[in-house]
């Protein structure tokens, strides 16, 4: 079963468009969207979750539509971080363990401390004395003890010093070892998707560029340091972006359709994107 | 929807421990009017909370939880129930004890005034909520101010005349349970209007 599928996704905004977006997030799996700042990506979440209305499109989450009656009902299994956590400013960590006990029927309070004392978060605090990074640990304990079998995290590593985002990319890890459970998880931060995503997903101003398999990207792609007279030997259709520097130029590259006898490094999925945005500009 | 209302009690204990004070104070005095601006108070108490969810952006993140827009909107109008409530039973309390202690008594001719003014407030609330809801705290407040003067006007001062008016029990057991019947259609509609509003808001 797939986690998260979206057929045909659209949204507009006056000033922005979200444009048949296709999503196939299979079950036991971590999917990584990226792009730009206003590409769509926390739209898209938001689409995914039903709480803002599509224009077009269908969304099927955990094999349930999410326009029917019962997606209410799976909401007690996904667990949620958006971009900022949003508690109310006054409540502390004890408070939102009551506010959540009695909000998810399948809220796990003994998990839940234990992840404040994993994320060394203080339980009489009140969440407007919280630093970022604070208040972002709390949210994602709060998603974690639900038993969720699915999280959709917006930029919930962003504001995290990168001992901490570590630590938390491996719990999100471990969460996907039971097959059953799967993460959607947007950064900015390419290098944490690349670490532990299975799938990635591109849009760029709206659309989706790709939704693949990050295995099968990194092997599509490749990187090659040329001058400009090799370059030229290069078929168009090969080259999906390139720098043109004084010293030559680099180039991202269909693997398959380049002459074996030049040489292509490995791209990473920041390559990868880069390139790719760069040359829609 | 008992997480909701944990939240906003836990919120408004925390944040509002004056103005329940005052609330609490002005319950007890023997006194119809002092009582009347404990429960109009005790109604403007969801307003406080909207505010706190407004400045938090608590919306956003409920958004994403189990709950309905319908139960964040009623979650709201049990918080004003559940204050009022509580000023009528302060109120009685206060009386039942000042009787025992040589103060102002509890007597039969305050029950109907008690749930007159509880009416008022309820009716209030019912007005108030849709604005505040549909428009947000801040314009929904410019609203409520006017709301409140012309109840203040008609409601308030207009109450003992009314009383007088109807002096017989049965006339009185009309008006009653006319301001009752009232009362339970105004917040039935205001709830499904405001919850309209809201959805409305979130999409």
């Amino acid at each position: 079963m797939n986690a998260i599928e979206t057929k045909g996704l659209c949204k507009t905004y006056d000033d922005f468009k979200l444009d048949s977006i296709d999503l196939v997030l299979p079950s036991g799996c971590i999917m990584g969207l990226v792009g730009e700042n206003g590409a769509g990506k926390s739209t898209t979440m938001e689409l995914i979750m039903n709480t803002v209305k599509s224009d077009a499109g269908q969304v099927t989450v955990l094999g349930t539509d999410n326009k029917s009656s019962d997606f209410r009902k799976l909401k007690e299994e996904i667990g949620v971080v958006l971009d900022e956590a949003y508690f109310p400013l006054v409540l502390n960590a004890k408070d939102v363990n009551i506010v959540m006990k009695n909000t998810y029927g399948n809220w796990d309070e003994n998990c839940f401390y234990d992840y404040l004392g994993k994320f060394s978060l203080p339980i009489k605090k009140q969440f407007k004395d919280f630093s970022r990074g604070m208040k972002m640990k709390l949210a994602i304990a709060v998603a974690l003890s639900h038993n969720s079998k699915l999280l959709i995290l917006d930029e919930a590593t962003s504001g995290l010093d990168p001992m901490v985002r570590d630590e938390i990319l491996d719990i999100f890890n471990d969460f996907t070892r039971d097959e059953t459970h799967s993460v959607l998880l947007s950064s900015h931060i390419v290098s944490d998707l690349e670490k532990i995503c299975d799938y990635i997903a591109f849009i760029h101003k709206g659309k989706l560029v790709f939704c693949e398999e990050k295995d099968r990207l990194l092997d599509k792609y490749g990187v090659v340091r040329l001058s400009k007279a090799d370059f030229d030997v290069i078929p168009r259709s090969a080259v999906k972006g390139k720098k043109v520097t004084d010293y030559g130029v680099e180039a991202l590259v269909i693997r398959d359709a380049v002459s074996g006898a030049i040489a292509i490094e490995r791209a990473s999925i920041e390559d990868i994107i880069l390139y790719i945005a760069k040359e829609d500009k | 929807m008992k997480g909701l209302l944990y939240k906003d009690l836990i919120m408004l204990t925390k944040q509002t421990k004056l103005y329940l004070l005052f609330i609490v104070i002005m319950s007890c005095i023997p006194n119809l009017s002092m009582l009347s601006f404990a429960v109009i108070y005790s109604t403007m108490m969801p307003m406080t909370a909207l505010a706190f969810d407004e400045r938090s952006k608590w919306d956003k993140l409920a958004a994403m939880m189990p709950y309905s827009a319908t139960e964040m909107v009623v979650s709201k109008y049990l918080i004003g129930y559940i204050m009022v409530l509580s000023s009528v039973i302060i109120a009685i309390a206060a009386r039942a004890l000042g009787g025992i202690f040589g103060g102002a008594e509890l007597t039969a001719e305050f029950f109907p005034q008690l749930l007159l003014i509880a009416c008022i407030g309820l009716a209030l609330g019912a007005f108030s909520l849709p604005l505040l809801i549909g428009l947000g705290v801040e314009k929904g407040r410019l609203f409520l101010i006017f709301i409140l003067v012309m109840f203040s006007i008609v409601c308030l001062s207009g109450m003992e005349k009314v009383l007088s008016v109807f002096p017989s029990n049965a006339q009185l057991g009309i008006l009653l349970a006319g301001a009752v019947l009232a009362t339970l259609l105004l917040n039935l509609g205001s709830i499904a209007l405001a919850a309209q509003l809201y959805k409305r808001k979130v999409d």
